[in-house]
């Protein structure tokens, strides 16, 4: 059992990057669809104003 | 004491804030080793190879200088942008373009290699008559491939760090086999005599001339 | 999770997390119970498994970056750019953990951190060409002008991938490496290459969800910046 915290290190940078990685993802595509939503709303709200004046 | 504080943090704080700099900086930094590594083989004492070594490494950088500022002036006159209305085919301003980048290398290495011969204490030795030719060779890898990134990195934001960048690891084949190629003549054989070197140097050449000749026009696009 | 337009899609991507999610447990598994300790190297050796694959996955994006960029500069349709792109980020996720888990085996194994082998070399200059292609992404605001660069870069990395393997092998041969590379061992018995087999297997399905869920997320950032560019149209009429 020599060398055991090679071992472990390894293993925590390959779970540790891969599971990083898709957190942030997760995390950004939940802000982009939440800009998305506002951003289309808003435009449907700014296209009904130009319409009404 | 508290303006140079204030001035320090807001520095910090703008860097932070993108990172890029520090970023370009960090992976230059880590090209740099890279190749002083390959030109220099670790362990290696021999003083043919390190003066070889030497004179790539000092080329590969005033290379990468000389095609960054030959673009940027390109750039900063708009005299790119009058180039490509002119109904010429873009392989063609390719290849003018290359050209002279290579002939600038080239100019600067002849004034090099003789005080390089005093500096590094060099014997005169009658195959040095091949260094033209593996000059030619080495430099016309860095003239391909540059002139092509060299236009791209110079129609960026970081026009300055980008252009080591992107084209330090794709020349990392054509330092070795230059480096070798040299060594080999400086301890008084033709260049053929490095093997496979000398062979990696002309093959680089001819595929990188290809590539970047059908590439060329899609980094100019306007 | 974002979802897609078709509904193909929006079953394709759960579906594939959970594949991939159990073929990494039984990967797993299979390191830690199924294939035997090697002899020389001990329990270190149990690194090799996800070292490997992660270098599979590495040249693979690599390559698919290559296609993405021959794809796109042929047709100029965005997905394209999108998907190699991705590929090139996940690619570089991927190259950065055999770079470190590569030291971290060789370390016990080999006596030194880095021994200049030409695989590991190759894959320290594809991370920095893959690096570079973010760079480009990230230091120009043109997303066309982004795209072609990139594109660009892409095919000449992927192309000069096999002459740099081969020129830092020869040099190899003519510098030797000061660091003694013990041989690791015999061979490998049919246990580990069914355990490495399950392991490429699961990382390359990991990969695809990785790349996907990036597309997405590149789609949705071109559409957003799209919408503010046509509000602020908007505005100025």
């Amino acid at each position: 059992m020599n060398n055991l915290g090679y071992l472990v290190a390894a293993y925590a940078v390959v779970w540790a990057a891969l599971f990083f990685y898709l957190w942030r993802l997760n995390s950004l595509c939940r802000t982009v669809e939440d800009d998305v939503a506002r951003l289309e709303s808003r435009l449907g709200t700014e296209s009904d104003n130009s319409a009404t004046a | 004491m508290r303006a140079y504080l204030a001035i320090l943090g807001k520095d910090v704080r703008q860097e932070l804030r993108t990172k890029e700099m520090i970023t370009a900086m960090a992976v230059f930094a880590l090209l740099v080793m890279l190749i002083f590594n390959f030109a220099l083989g670790i362990g290696h004492t021999d003083k043919n190879t390190l003066a070889a070594a030497v004179l790539w490494v000092a080329f590969t950088f005033a290379g990468t200088l000389g095609l960054n500022r030959s673009m940027s002036q390109e750039r900063a006159g708009e005299s790119l942008r009058g180039l490509l209305l002119c109904p010429v085919d873009r392989s063609v301003i390719f290849l003018a373009k290359a050209t002279a980048n290579l002939i600038f290398m080239l100019a600067v290495e002849l004034v090099a290699i003789p005080v390089a011969i005093i500096l590094f204490n060099l014997k005169l030795v009658p195959s040095m008559v091949w260094l033209p030719l593996v000059l030619f060779l080495g430099s016309l890898g860095f003239a391909t491939v540059g002139t092509v990134f060299a236009t791209m990195a110079t129609g960026t934001r970081a026009r300055d760090w980008l252009l080591p960048l992107l084209l330090l690891p794709i020349e990392i084949p054509v330092i070795i086999g230059a480096v070798q190629a040299t060594a080999t003549i400086l301890t008084g054989e033709p260049p053929t005599n490095a093997g496979m070197g000398f062979n990696l140097l002309v093959a680089c050449d001819v595929i990188y001339l290809a590539v970047c000749y059908v590439l060329f026009e899609y980094a100019v696009e306007v | 999770m974002p979802n897609n337009d078709n509904t193909g899609s929006k079953r394709f991507l759960p579906a594939m997390i959970v594949v991939g999610f159990f073929g990494i447990m039984s990967a797993i598994c299979m390191v830690f119970a199924y294939a035997p300790q090697e002899r020389v190297m001990g329990i270190v050796q149990k690194i090799f498994y996800f070292h490997v694959s992660s270098a599979w996955i590495a040249f693979l994006a690599f390559f698919l970056v290559l296609v993405g960029s021959v794809a796109y500069l042929w047709t100029r349709n965005a997905k394209w750019d999108r998907f190699a792109h991705s590929s090139d980020e996940v690619g570089v996720v991927f190259t950065t953990i055999v770079l470190l888990t590569g030291p971290l085996w060789g370390k016990p194994v080999w006596g030194g951190w880095w021994a200049w082998d030409p695989r590991l070399t190759t894959t320290l200059i594809l991370w920095l060409i893959a690096v570079a292609y973010l760079l480009i992404r990230a230091f120009v605001d043109d997303r066309d002008q982004a795209a072609r660069y990139c594109a660009v870069l892409g095919i000449i990395g992927a192309l000069d991938l096999p002459i740099i393997h081969y020129s830092v092998e020869w040099w190899r041969s003519i510098h030797p490496s000061p660091i003694v590379l013990k041989k690791g061992g015999g061979g490998l018995t049919p246990e580990m290459l069914k355990t490495l087999f399950v392991s490429m297997g699961a990382f390359t399905i990991l990969f695809v969800v990785l790349v996907t869920v990036r597309m997405n997320l590149q789609a949705m950032r071109e559409k957003a910046h799209d919408l503010r560019r046509l509000i602020g149209q908007r505005r100025s009429t």
